[in-house]
């Protein structure tokens, strides 16, 4: 099985390069174009579906500083892609260089349990987990600042950070039940 | 049936009433006849809405073509542009009365979607016929699920209100019992509270478990009626009436917006009362439609004669009228209402009605949960939504219990900028949480958030944990007694909190923003203006004592101070100085009291605080003033060999008031006014005694007071380091 | 690295020796780079999928960062004043801008206390007004109380126990009405069956209507409220006994089933 190595390659001169996956290819493009909007460093970004990636393209792949994992709340089939595609990922990457994204999270057709499930799995696997308005130009663009909050210290931009040290501070945590909080 | 309880519930007669349906159904055809000549399209509706006022009983379903082409115009126009009153009341009478069995009658309960209200009349009908035909249980529970969804349009509740015995009479059958306690939860007033009442929920209760539904009715008769029941209720009721997945929701809400209408959906019903009522009547004009607008028209009349002479809330016009008749207001049915009017809150706010407080909080949970959480589109409503709810706390001086559940929830799914300003302001107004508690709910998600977050988002968020301390504080030096260790932290909420739990608290959180800021300080490259709304927070910080009352002082963590002190810009300089000589002053009263109070009073600051005040005190005279700035034990570990390597002349001088690099401008600047005449510059002139008074002169005159303050009551000519690290090791 | 390195390349011109000894160090870094990066693929993942295991190195990678960090040793700028000087101005350029922002974030600031003072003012003037007009009330009130006389005070209650009166005259008149209507006596039912004619009619001459029975309860409930109960005999037609017990109008003795009472309306 060929799994995709965070440092299989040189880095690019002032480049960044981020992969999104999300099996519906409904946000990707979106995001993207927010993406390569940032100035001060070239953002390189490449989509994918799912995993494994195609081996052809291995040659012309960048080295790849971050994945994000694009799911569609609304869909079951959106988050199992995204859980299977994990096992394609070099265990490296899960230091920092992996993180989730979510649509469609404030929908009432959504059940509890399957938010609940994707936080376990961030949760576990110490990424962050963010949340995403994409139904909105504001929201879009609010998403790809935050990702590239996230890229630049992945792909070691920011002085005094690795990807480690900003996963360590950013990562999911389970939320407690909490329908109502109660004091008593 | 309807009639004998309506009379001996209401204070009023209604015998007039009783023949209006019919008369307004066969008066409503005559409009729709007259309309047909305008519209071809509507023909077909009028048609069918006559045949079904005029369809008679036990006609057969099965085969019916008839009806279900009738059937077919109707969801078609309701799911397009709504159904008139007159439509609503027709299709009603005809469901509820079972004239055509239950299989028509589900079908035409789900397609009622009002276009605009509903006549009170109607639903009072149906409510009886709940009681008279052989309607099975699940159909009830979806016309009683119809009644919460529409009961904001309904257009007057004072008839509904006189069958409440009658209704409050269905909560024996099980199924229905969680519906009918929400219908009386919303109908619910002083005088409808009797024992005989409460001995009946109570008797529920026992049967069927602590429910939250019958909980929540039972908290409003202890509301009003606190003799009669003596249950302990808890402060916070998980989650109550789940019955916000209606079907007719959405329906509604396209409807509504088709209709380019400001109507209804609870949020804007709250704030468009005024409007509404009178758009309402403007209708009724346009439709010629006397039989509802007099019941409207005779509200106020009734009222006046009425024994309790009450005058509804929006009838008042001005701030004067209030005053006027201010013992004896009553509260709108729509609690939602009182957010969105000045003259409900002023009242709100003098009168402290808690049953008015808990409707309010209640409203506000639903609203909040269904129009928000889980409401894709958020559209200009939802912003003056939060706004009108951000001025109300505003103005009330405290949160509402169910924001802040909501607030705890959403944090979980925000993307950091949707509606930033308002999620943030109303975070600001969430009162103290028990420090068990803070972490789960609040540092959780907030350090999410707060990493993955742009620094204009970081800043934001600085300045509500700011104020939220600012907010904590004041309700501590307003609420908290003297003797008694135990405050209340907030007027209607029952949560109270010792004074050591408070602390406990606050502790927590200036530690947390603490970690906040040292990290993101890092993260950003020191930017100044996240330094700046840093600082803003340490200046609360630094007084806890002084202007709160509250004994208890953090210093800020090596991050934040090391950061602060050597920045590139004399404004943070200035403020941090600002800040340590407000700590010093905080710290030495704390101390003198702590020697007048008994020693075993829980008034005690720890020599902790103490040590790291004079830390940093020293290292800051030592830096500005004494100009040792790398003096053995100080924080900052630089090899001697790598700074002789860097080739900076006296590097030890480096941060003295002439060097450090936010004044060297102005070392500058002075050395050319004092010395005109000289060429080169030689800063270090101005270290003769004379000149660096001057100097300082001239840097206090530029603004600079926090240094003022500072080199003041720290430094003195006398008094060098030395002698406070002294001082520090005796304290 | 690479960034760092770019970005004080970016500025203006720089003299030919600094240029090259900002390229030199450039060269440097990513010979070093290069170097690790041949280290890293040299040696061989043993990473496992097990949680377990993943949970291990993620502690192992952060206590060497920090080991790192808390041995890392500041690096100094290039040595060319050139660069330090472009690097300082960059640095004040850049805090520039800054401050810029925090000047309008500070008049956004003052603008919105200003609102908010404002607001404040205009609120306590309300409370102050609203104080006053309850004062007032309270005085009003306090004077209409002490003007008040035992005479008219007598008046005053006569009148309301005459409303009362009327009231609950009108409630028992519009009671009989509908339980006349739509309550009759189970005789006028019996019509049709005529084979038990007899039988039936024999029981329905002793039958008391439901008016009646309700006012029996009611007076019983008044007149001895210390025994409200009242003996079922076979004046009361059973389905009305049944119909007041079953909707809790009336409540049956515990002991005694022949017994009921009104139920405790008050």
């Amino acid at each position: 099985m060929s799994r995709l190595n965070p440092f299989a390659k040189l880095p690019g001169l002032n480049t960044a390069s981020v992969l999104l996956v999300e099996s519906e290819e409904h946000f990707q493009q979106s995001l993207a174009e927010a993406l390569v909007e940032e100035t001060s460093v070239t953002v390189n970004v490449r989509l994918a579906k799912s995993f494994p990636l195609p081996i052809e393209n291995d040659e012309s792949r960048p080295r790849i500083d971050l994945v994000v994992f694009i799911i569609n709340l609304t869909s079951e089939l959106s988050f199992q892609s995204a859980e299977a595609s994990l096992k394609y990922l070099e265990p490296g990457y899960f230091l920092g260089k992996v993180c989730f994204m979510v649509t469609n999270a404030r929908s009432s057709s959504v059940p509890a349990e399957r938010l609940d499930a994707v936080r376990r799995l961030a949760a576990s696997l110490h990424c962050p987990l963010l949340f995403a308005e994409e139904q909105t130009p504001q929201g879009v663009t609010n998403a790809a600042e935050r990702l590239l909050t996230i890229l630049k210290a992945a792909a070691g931009f920011v002085p005094f950070t690795t990807p480690l040290y900003l996963s360590n501070l950013t990562r999911c945590t389970l939320p407690p039940d909490i329908d109502q909080p109660s004091f008593d | 049936m309807a009639e004998t309880l309506c009379l001996s519930d209401s204070d009023r007669s209604s015998s007039s009433d009783q023949s209006v349906p019919s008369r307004s159904n066969n008066r409503s055809l005559r409009i729709a006849e007259k309309e047909r000549k305008k519209n071809e399209a509507e023909d077909s509706f009028v048609l069918a809405l006559r045949y079904f006022s005029e369809v008679e009983a036990g006609t057969p379903v099965a085969g019916n073509d008839e009806l279900d082409r009738n059937l077919a115009v109707v969801e078609k126009v309701a799911f397009s542009k709504g159904l008139s009153p007159e439509a609503i009341s027709v299709l009603l009478e005809f469901a509820m009365s079972l004239r055509m069995g239950t299989s028509p009658c589900v079908r035409v309960l789900k397609c009622l979607i009002p276009a605009s209200v509903v006549a009170q009349q109607a639903v009072v009908r149906a409510v009886v016929w709940l009681n008279v035909s052989k309607i099975p249980i699940s159909t009830q529970v979806l016309f009683i699920k119809w009644v919460l969804t529409v009961f904001d349009l309904i257009d007057a509740k004072d008839q509904l209100r006189a069958i409440y015995g009658f209704i409050f009479s269905f909560i024996t059958e099980e199924n229905l019992c969680p519906y009918i306690c929400h219908l009386l939860y919303l109908l619910t007033r002083k005088e409808n509270v009797h024992l005989y009442r409460v001995r009946k929920l109570l008797e529920l209760q026992s049967k069927l478990g602590r429910q939250p539904f019958l909980m929540h009715l039972l908290s409003l008769y202890k509301v009003f009626c606190p003799e009669l029941v003596t249950l302990s209720i808890p402060s916070r009721i998980r989650s109550g009436f789940k019955n916000y997945i209606s079907p007719w929701k959405s329906a509604l809400a396209a409807v509504q917006k088709s209709n380019g209408q400001q109507v209804s959906s609870s949020i804007s019903a709250a704030f468009t009362i005024k409007e509404k009522s009178i758009s309402r009547k403007r209708k009724h004009c346009h439709l010629d439609l006397p039989a509802l607008s007099s019941v409207l028209n005779k509200e106020p009349q009734s009222e006046q004669t009425s024994r309790r002479k009450m005058v509804p809330l929006v009838h008042l016009s001005s701030f004067a009228q209030m005053l006027k008749d201010m013992h004896r207001i009553e509260l709108p049915a729509q609690m939602g209402s009182l957010l969105g009017s000045s003259l409900a809150l002023q009242y709100l706010d003098c009168v402290q009605e808690e049953s008015a407080l808990l409707r309010l909080n209640f409203w506000l949970g639903c609203a909040l949960h269904e129009e928000f959480l889980f409401c894709r589109q958020t559209s200009e409503e939802a912003l003056q939504f939060l706004n009108n709810l951000l001025s109300a706390q505003h103005f009330l001086q405290e949160g509402f219990s169910s924001s802040d559940a909501f607030l705890y929830k959403f944090l979980n799914v925000w993307d950091g900028s949707l509606l930033r300003p308002q999620i943030l302001g109303l975070l600001s107004n969430i009162p103290v949480i028990p420090s068990t508690q803070i972490g789960r709910l609040l540092f959780e998600p907030l350090t999410q958030l707060f990493f993955t977050s742009s620094m204009f988002f970081k800043c934001g968020l600085m300045e509500c944990l700011n104020n939220m301390l600012l907010k904590w504080l004041t309700w501590h030096s307003v609420y908290a007694l003297e003797d008694d260790l135990d405050i209340s932290l907030n007027s209607h909420t029952s949560i109270n909190i010792t004074l050591s739990g408070f602390k406990d608290s606050v502790m927590e959180l200036v530690h947390f923003v603490g970690r906040l800021a040292s990290l993101g300080l890092q993260l950003e490259g020191c930017n100044t203006l996240l330094l700046s709304f840093i600082l803003d927070f340490y200046e609360t910080v630094c007084d806890t004592f002084l202007k709160f009352g509250l004994p208890l002082v953090v210093m800020p963590p090596p991050g934040v101070f090391y950061p602060a002190l050597l920045a590139t810009d004399p404004v943070s300089v200035d403020r941090l100085a600002y800040i340590m000589h407000r700590y010093k002053l905080n710290l030495t009263s704390a101390k003198s009291q702590e020697k007048q109070t008994e020693p075993q009073q829980a008034f005690h600051i720890s020599r902790h605080t103490f040590r790291q005040f004079n830390h940093y005190l020293v290292f800051m005279v030592n830096c500005l003033w004494n100009c040792r700035m790398f003096h053995a034990n100080t924080d900052m570990h630089v090899r001697e060999e790598l700074l002789h390597k860097s080739n900076v002349p006296q590097y030890w001088t480096r941060f003295d008031f002439i060097h450090h690099p936010a004044f060297t401008g102005y070392a500058v600047d002075f050395h050319q006014k004092c010395w005109p005449g000289k060429k080169d510059v030689d800063v270090n002139s101005i270290k003769q005694s004379k000149p660096w008074s001057w100097y300082l002169e001239y840097l206090f005159n530029q603004g600079f007071d926090g240094l003022k303050d500072f080199v003041h009551s720290s430094i003195s000519r006398q008094v060098t380091a030395g002698d406070e690290l002294q001082d520090s090791q005796q304290r | 690295m690479a960034g760092e390195a770019a970005s004080l390349e970016v500025e203006g011109p720089l003299s030919e020796a600094a240029q090259a000894e900002l390229l030199e160090l450039c060269e440097e870094q990513f010979a070093h780079l290069e170097k690790l990066q041949n280290e890293l693929l040299l040696c061989e993942p043993h990473f496992s999928d097990s949680p377990q295991e993943q949970m291990q190195n993620r502690l192992m990678a952060t206590e060497a960062e920090l080991k790192k960090r808390q041995t890392e040793e500041p690096q100094l700028l290039a040595g060319n004043p050139d660069i330090l000087l472009h690097a300082g101005k960059e640095e004040v350029l850049k805090l520039c801008s800054q401050l810029e922002t925090v000047l309008s974030c500070c008049q956004a600031k003052r603008d919105k206390l200003r609102e908010t003072k404002e607001l404040e003012q205009k609120w306590l003037e309300e409370k102050t007004q609203v104080l006053k007009a309850a004062k007032n009330h309270v005085e009003q009130l306090q004077k209409e109380k002490e003007d008040i006389s035992v005479h008219s005070m007598l008046q005053d209650i006569k009148e309301k126990i005459q409303k009362m009166k009327a009231y609950q005259e009108t409630l028992m008149e519009c009671l009989g009405d509908i339980l006349e209507k739509h309550v009759p006596l189970p005789q006028m039912e019996a019509g049709p069956s005529r084979r038990k004619k007899s039988a039936d009619s024999q029981i329905s001459q002793e039958l008391v209507s439901l008016s009646e029975i309700l006012e029996v309860l009611m007076n019983k409930a008044l007149q001895s409220p210390h025994d409200p109960y009242v003996i079922v005999d076979e004046t009361f037609w059973p389905p009305y006994v049944e119909m007041l017990l079953r909707y809790g109008m009336a409540v049956r003795h515990q002991e005694n089933s022949f017994k009921i009472r009104l139920g405790a309306f008050f």
